[in-house]
């Protein structure tokens, strides 16, 4: 173990190594997935929750004659490894083969390993988080402030018995917090691999400007404006698209919108969208959970749908080549893009507002849902700040409303794009300008 | 093998405790999935999964810390103690009112629940074989390009220990399954799922509970249904009256009622990330929240449901809890934290996901209670209006008010009978409005206890197994239409 109380790259290999050699499976995987984290939580401008967690699991995949099975166990103390293995092919021998599986990748190259940890963030204490929420509320003031800063370290390391071996680890330090004024609210988010590069102070500020910006909201009329979305409203909409419409595996059932659209214009021509865990606007390991090594994906190129994510089964059955995006194996949900960008423009998101005759500002999005996956309809309800924009300025908050859109529709209506994109999102982030569209359609308020 | 945790759990309260704790709780956790899925006949992803370790949750001066470790070894779980500790003290570094605790004796017990065949003694090949067969008979169906069976497994035992000297163990063990027929035509895509969609139905039992499902034998009318809405019209907007079948009546509980009676999300701990409540402290024993027949209990104790269990992750017995009387709401759920601000004691709603979270208040078994009839008494009760089955999307507002929820399949209801089918319907409201339009409620026949495996709530993520009595109801003057 290393300071950082996660395995490094020796200790990793070692314990991989060991497993994939004494396998009596055809063909193993052994996948270490190591992870040490800190999360303090607040609401009331109190911390009402503070935890620390430290846990490392092996994920297991044996062949046998084709059959194949996954074993999951984090039991790395006690357990005697050749009874893991044992009981894993055992598993594999009461499946059916797969005749979908091409067998275990082999090594494009070298052994991968990438240290992308800030050790002053990954090492971050109790003591520490709380002084940085301190800092957050603060800077409130005396409007309330909810939300909760996490810190911690990731480690994953992949061995099989082709040759594959491939380490990583990296720091994250992440806030999302919603402060209350009366009846509005002002949300802020922001991630790094580097905790002393979040400004605490600066996000209180901001949060509770936005909270007051948003204190008397009035009603609007449901029905369909052009609209300014900021990041975290682009980024949602992006992770759908990951998951529904760029996973290869929904392309190949046909479930995907681009199953029958790859290589058509399906966005306005200015947008541009790849995925690429390389670049440093996003935080990612450059391997996959097979341990290939990812280079950039393009997804959407001037408007066309250009590619989508593939691992190597459903590489394997659609006949092209694996674009390295496994997801932890076996699954039955498939492969997805899990370091998206889209390409941010030249004006401000100021000069987006004051370009709009008469539009919404939307900041953020709740609880959406995908309503028809081939067709990317989804639906869910603005929140922490959704204003009307009258002669290029914001002239009032307005209660949340729900909406029904098309991604596809929304991204082909593009007005303009905007620039200052950033890393936004919580389970799956992406990097995401600001973007104003023509169209987009509200069918719903709360009228109170 | 002998048990590597043995003693390792009083430990850990001993050095909580020496250490300054004011109360110290600890969990350790063992627990067993086995998760199935087959796809068109053959075998997509078979995945087991052993995970344990110990938690431990520090009350110091007003102030909780929390820390966990994996490693069944004397020196991690007093650090483990230690640090929890030192994270207790860390949150009193900002003001704010200190926490106490609703009394509670504490209780030494064990429990389990009844299980008729023990998952995992069942051969693989035997849970395979009822998947491959289910999948196939789907897949014949003209129109079907996809068909999908699911069965997954829990078996998780639980030890609690408390400085106030709780003593509980408990084993879990949840079974349940599912199929989906998806059909693919010309880019149109529609998908019928039985008994419930997202991987089926689940309850507290053993492989009974799948066997009691008959998936074979429901592939052939899920199939067809699949394919026949590829050819019918989408939903027609109007205002009408809509019956729910007891799946859809579930969800609308769980999204509409389950999270928004949490105390702790009403008090606003959830409010930068699951979102708050439209239920105010002051709310409680008078908010009008739905019609005279709207009766909801929070029943912990219910036999094979999926929210049912001995105790809590705090230590207090499974309670029965009354919600909603006639209308109006009596109780919301509580934790020992929270209960004592309503001046109660706890309804035992503290469940933790696992070894390496805290509990948080989340539901047990919400549902509602049964008055009489069947979904063909309702039906023939109705002149006009839609029936909709089978959650497809669900999506409500950050307060649980504004709500759109998406059904697999809806049939036209006129003169008392079937008409034609819809494709893509969903229906909308506003929570206390809506529940205020509920004019029928099923009788017993058509009841059960529906479980959810993927409630959602809490940083970092927690997912929870909640059960949802419900059976057939029927609404007046809603929102309808097709998305």
């Amino acid at each position: 173990m290393s300071r950082e109380g996660l395995p490094g790259p020796d200790a990793a290999f070692h314990l991989l190594e060991e497993v994939v050699d004494r396998s009596p499976a055809d063909q193993t995987e052994g996948v270490l997935v190591a992870r040490r984290a800190g999360l303090t939580r607040f609401a009331g401008s109190r911390i009402h929750q503070n935890v620390v967690e430290e846990d490392a699991h092996l994920l297991l995949r044996v062949v046998v004659d084709g059959r194949v099975a996954g074993l999951r166990t984090n039991r790395l103390v006690h357990t005697e490894m050749n009874q893991v293995l044992a009981r894993a092919v055992a598993i594999a021998r009461q499946i059916p083969p797969d005749p979908d599986f091409p067998g275990l990748p082999a090594p494009p190259g070298g052994p991968l390993v990438y240290e992308g940890s800030v050790p002053a963030t990954a090492e971050a204490t109790p003591h520490r988080r709380a002084e940085a929420v301190r800092h957050f509320v603060q800077a409130c003031g005396e409007s309330p402030a909810a939300g909760a800063l996490e810190t911690g370290v990731f480690a994953l390391a992949v061995v099989n018995s082709r040759g594959v071996r491939a380490y990583g680890r990296r720091s994250r330090a992440s806030l999302v917090a919603v402060v209350q004024e009366g009846e509005g609210s002002g949300y802020v988010q922001a991630i790094d691999a580097d905790l002393d590069r979040l400004d605490l102070t600066s996000l209180g500020a901001l949060a509770a400007a936005r909270a007051r910006a948003a204190r008397h909201p009035v009603d609007l009329e449901p029905g369909t404006y052009p609209v300014i979305l900021e990041p975290p409203a682009v980024g949602l909409m992006l992770a759908f698209l990951a998951m529904t419409t760029f996973n290869g595996k929904a392309v190949l059932e046909g479930r995907s919108a681009l199953a029958t659209r790859l290589g058509q214009r399906v966005m306005d021509p200015r947008v541009q969208i790849w995925d690429d865990a390389t670049d440093p606007r996003t935080i990612g390991l450059p391997f996959d959970f097979e341990g290939l090594p990812k280079r950039r994906l393009d997804l959407v190129r001037e408007g066309v749908a250009v590619g989508v994510a593939y691992d190597s089964r459903t590489a394997h059955r659609a006949g092209v080549p694996n674009t390295a995006h496994a997801l932890p194996q076996p699954n039955p949900f498939g492969p997805m893009p899990t370091h998206m960008l889209m390409a941010p423009g030249r004006r401000s998101l100021e000069e987006l507002v004051a370009a709009t005759e008469r539009g919404l500002l939307v900041t953020r999005f709740h609880y959406v849902r995908v309503v028809h996956p081939a067709r990317t309809l989804i639906t869910g309800m603005t929140r922490d700040g959704t204003f009307l924009v009258e002669g290029g300025r914001i002239v009032r908050a307005l209660r949340n409303l729900r909406f029904n859109v098309s991604i596809l529709e929304v991204f082909a209506a593009v007005e303009e794009i905007g620039a200052n994109g950033r890393l936004v999102g919580e389970e799956l982030a992406v990097f995401a300008p600001p973007v104003a569209v023509r169209r987009f359609t509200f069918t719903g308020l709360t009228p109170f | 093998m002998g048990d590597p945790w043995e003693g390792l759990a009083e430990r850990a309260v001993d050095a909580g405790v020496a250490a300054g704790g004011e109360y110290v709780e600890v969990r350790v956790v063992r627990s067993q999935t086995l998760s199935l899925s087959v796809k068109n006949g053959r075998p997509e992803a078979v995945v087991t999964d052993d995970d344990e370790g110990l938690g431990v949750r520090v009350l110091m001066d007003g102030g909780w810390g929390f820390a966990c470790t994996p490693r069944p070894e004397p020196e991690a779980v007093t650090g483990a103690a230690l640090q929890a500790v030192e994270v207790a003290r860390a949150s009193r570094l900002l003001d704010g009112p200190a926490v106490r605790l609703a009394p509670q004796e504490p209780v030494r017990a064990a429990w389990a629940n009844p299980v008729r065949r023990d998952p995992w003694e069942v051969p693989l090949e035997e849970m395979l074989a009822l998947l491959a067969e289910a999948t196939e008979a789907m897949l014949r169906v003209p129109g079907v390009r996809v068909a999908e069976g699911f069965m997954d497994f829990w078996r998780t035992a639980k030890r609690f220990r408390s400085s106030e000297g709780a003593a509980i163990d408990q084993l879990i063990t949840e079974s349940g399954g599912g199929i989906a027929a998806v059909a693919v035509h010309d880019g149109e895509v529609q998908r019928r799922s039985y008994p419930a969609s997202f991987r089926g139905d689940f309850g507290t039992g053993g492989y009974e509970l799948v066997e009691a499902l008959d998936l074979a034998g429901h592939a052939q009318q899920t199939a067809e249904e699949a394919a026949a809405l590829l050819l019918a019209p989408p939903c027609p907007t109007a205002v009408t009256t809509l019956i729910l079948d007891g799946d859809q009546t579930a969800l609308q509980i769980h999204e509409s009622v389950g999270h928004a009676i949490e105390f702790d999300r009403i008090l606003g701990t959830e409010a930068a990330y699951a979102g708050t409540s439209f239920i105010t402290p002051g709310d409680i024993g008078s908010l009008r929240y739905g019609s005279e027949a709207m009766h909801i209990i929070a029943d912990a104790t219910l036999p094979g449901a999926l929210g049912t269990f001995g105790f809590d992750d705090e230590g207090v017995p499974a309670q029965r809890v009354v919600i909603v009387e006639c209308g109006v709401l009596r109780h919301v759920l509580t934790n020992r934290e929270t209960a004592l601000l309503l001046g109660q004691r706890s309804n035992g709603a503290a469940r933790a996901s696992s070894w390496n979270r805290i509990p948080l208040v989340r539901m047990t078994n919400v549902g509602l209670l049964p008055d009489s009839g069947t979904l063909e008494d309702l039906i023939a009760d109705t002149d006009e209006g839609v029936l909709m089955c089978t959650n497809k999307s669900w999506s409500i507002d950050d307060r649980r008010l504004n709500f759109q929820f998406g059904c697999e399949i809806a049939w036209e209801i006129r003169r008392g009978r079937r008409g034609r089918l819809f494709k893509q319907p969903v229906y909308s409201g506003i929570t206390p409005q809506f529940w205020a339009s509920l004019d029928r409620v099923a009788g017993p026949a058509e009841f059960r206890a529906r479980g959810t495996p993927n409630c959602g709530k809490g940083q970092p993520a927690q997912v929870a197994h909640t059960g949802h009595p419900a059976g057939p109801t029927r609404f007046r003057g809603v929102q309808v239409g097709s998305r």
